[in-house]
């Protein structure tokens, strides 16, 4: 009986692989990320089943970087709820831009090969990656307005992600509609994806 | 001595309390502070509020049409199928620029992970003949064109400027053998995967250009990835 009344909970709660609204909203997505893959640029996909971001190019797995948690977070002002946000699930979120923005670094280096005393240059030995582009403990992939990815560093030795609601006075006017999806990330994983985003990429958030 | 009678001598203009307007100042606290809390309060009260997003689509951008269910099952079906035909088949190889890290995959497979290195980014300038380099790694989609064993390195006017000289003396000193490791797979424009004498520097941005690889990862590169193998770079 017990076992019954399992099964009939939970049919009534998972739509069934064959629910209409189920398939079509599968193809509509599955629609835009061969969007995506035919552009031949990379793009991110957010995919909740794996808990993975994964960075793709021509419908291939470049790399990807697991979570630990996802947190959606909407604005309130004095309090308040705004009104309802736009959707941001199964959409193409383009020119995704970095902030604080990875800032590359050239070094010039200048010989004379004219000069009768020409030397050879000097060796320059550049710091290992998290030396010369270190990352920030959190870091958002803003697209416009709306929506916003921030990712949150898990420092190391650290059990549990930490239960942090509330994120006061952090709007902006631009974001006063918005919607962001927070992303806790092992700190190493966190540090590499900063390094690694290319810039202006689009991403798309995958439905279940 | 009084309120009213103390003087008040800084910062420089003696003031009298006696003379300040009182009424308005006790009027407007009066207003001002329920105003003050109530803004600090709206002020607190404004941010982001985080729930747990276990995955369920919220508010979603693809309304369902579930009209015609059967045509929407062949439509997935196509989609998928194209998904899968603009996907390189077997391994690829793919490097991370700025983490210095190649991944050799196949499908969702990692067969080799390895530390390598990738551009330095450095500009070199010849002052004397006006001319520069940069050294960076391109990005972008690139293909396995040569693979060769014992490679020996033909050095380009660069390599020469960086000791400090023009050109090569005689045509020979073009030519240096074993800088390149064991192997290298061209994959265009001069640039290579090969091996390395500086492994120590595996990890660092320090090539100009090419992306260099420890022995015996190039190795297991270099035996498993074909002719014609895909090379992503970003």
């Amino acid at each position: 009986m017990l076992a019954l009344g399992l099964l009939a909970v939970a049919a009534a709660t998972t739509p069934p692989p064959d629910d209409p609204a189920r398939i079509e909203r599968r193809r509509a997505v599955l629609a835009r990320e061969v969007d995506l893959a035919s552009t031949g640029e990379p793009y991110l996909l957010l995919d909740p089943a794996s808990r993975t971001l994964a960075l793709y190019r021509r419908g291939v797995v470049l790399r990807s970087w697991s979570y630990l948690r996802a947190d959606v977070g909407r604005p309130r002002v004095a309090f308040f709820r705004r009104a309802a946000p736009e959707p941001w699930t199964g959409r193409i979120w383009s020119d995704g831009e970095l902030e604080p923005s990875r800032v590359a670094r050239h070094v010039e280096v200048r010989v004379d090969t004219a000069a009768p005393d020409a030397r050879p240059a000097e060796e320059v030995v550049p710091g290992t990656p998290e030396e010369t582009y270190p990352a920030p403990d959190r870091f958002f992939l803003r697209f416009g307005e709306p929506f916003a990815l921030e990712v949150r560093a898990v420092a190391p030795g650290r059990e549990a992600v930490p239960d942090d609601r509330w994120d006061p006075l952090a709007l902006r006017p631009r974001e006063a509609r918005g919607t962001r999806l927070r992303l806790w990330m092992p700190a190493d994983e966190a540090g590499a994806l900063y390094r690694a985003l290319p810039d202006g990429i689009p991403l798309l958030v995958l439905e279940p | 001595m009084t309120l009213r009678t103390l003087t008040l001598t800084w910062p420089r203009l003696p003031v009298r309390l006696g003379v300040l307007p009182w009424r308005r100042i006790l009027h407007a606290a009066a207003w001002g502070a329920p105003a003050l809390a109530l803004t600090t309060a709206a002020l607190l009260g404004t941010g982001f509020r985080y729930e747990t997003w276990d995955g369920v689509a919220v508010a979603s951008a693809t309304p369902a049409d579930p009209a015609a269910p059967a045509a929407a099952k062949r439509d997935l079906a196509r989609l998928e199928r194209t998904l899968a035909s603009r996907a390189p088949r077997g391994r690829y190889i793919v490097i991370d620029r700025t983490n210095n890290r190649l991944y050799l995959r196949e499908g969702d497979r990692v067969l080799l992970e390895a530390a390598c290195s990738t551009g330095s980014g450095v500009v070199l300038r010849d002052l004397g003949l006006d001319r520069s380099w940069t050294f960076d790694t391109p990005r972008g989609e690139f293909r396995v064109l040569r693979k060769m064993r014992g490679p020996v390195w033909r050095k380009p006017d660069w390599a020469f400027v960086e000791e400090g000289k023009a050109g090569p003396a005689t045509p020979d000193d073009r030519f240096e053998y074993g800088a390149l490791g064991d192997y290298a797979l061209d994959f265009g424009n001069g640039y290579m995967i090969h091996g390395t004498l500086y492994e120590r520097l595996l990890g660092r941005s320090v090539t100009h250009g090419c992306i260099r690889l420890g022995r015996d990862d190039l190795a297991r590169v270099f035996s498993a990835a074909p002719l014609g193998t895909r090379i992503f770079v970003f």
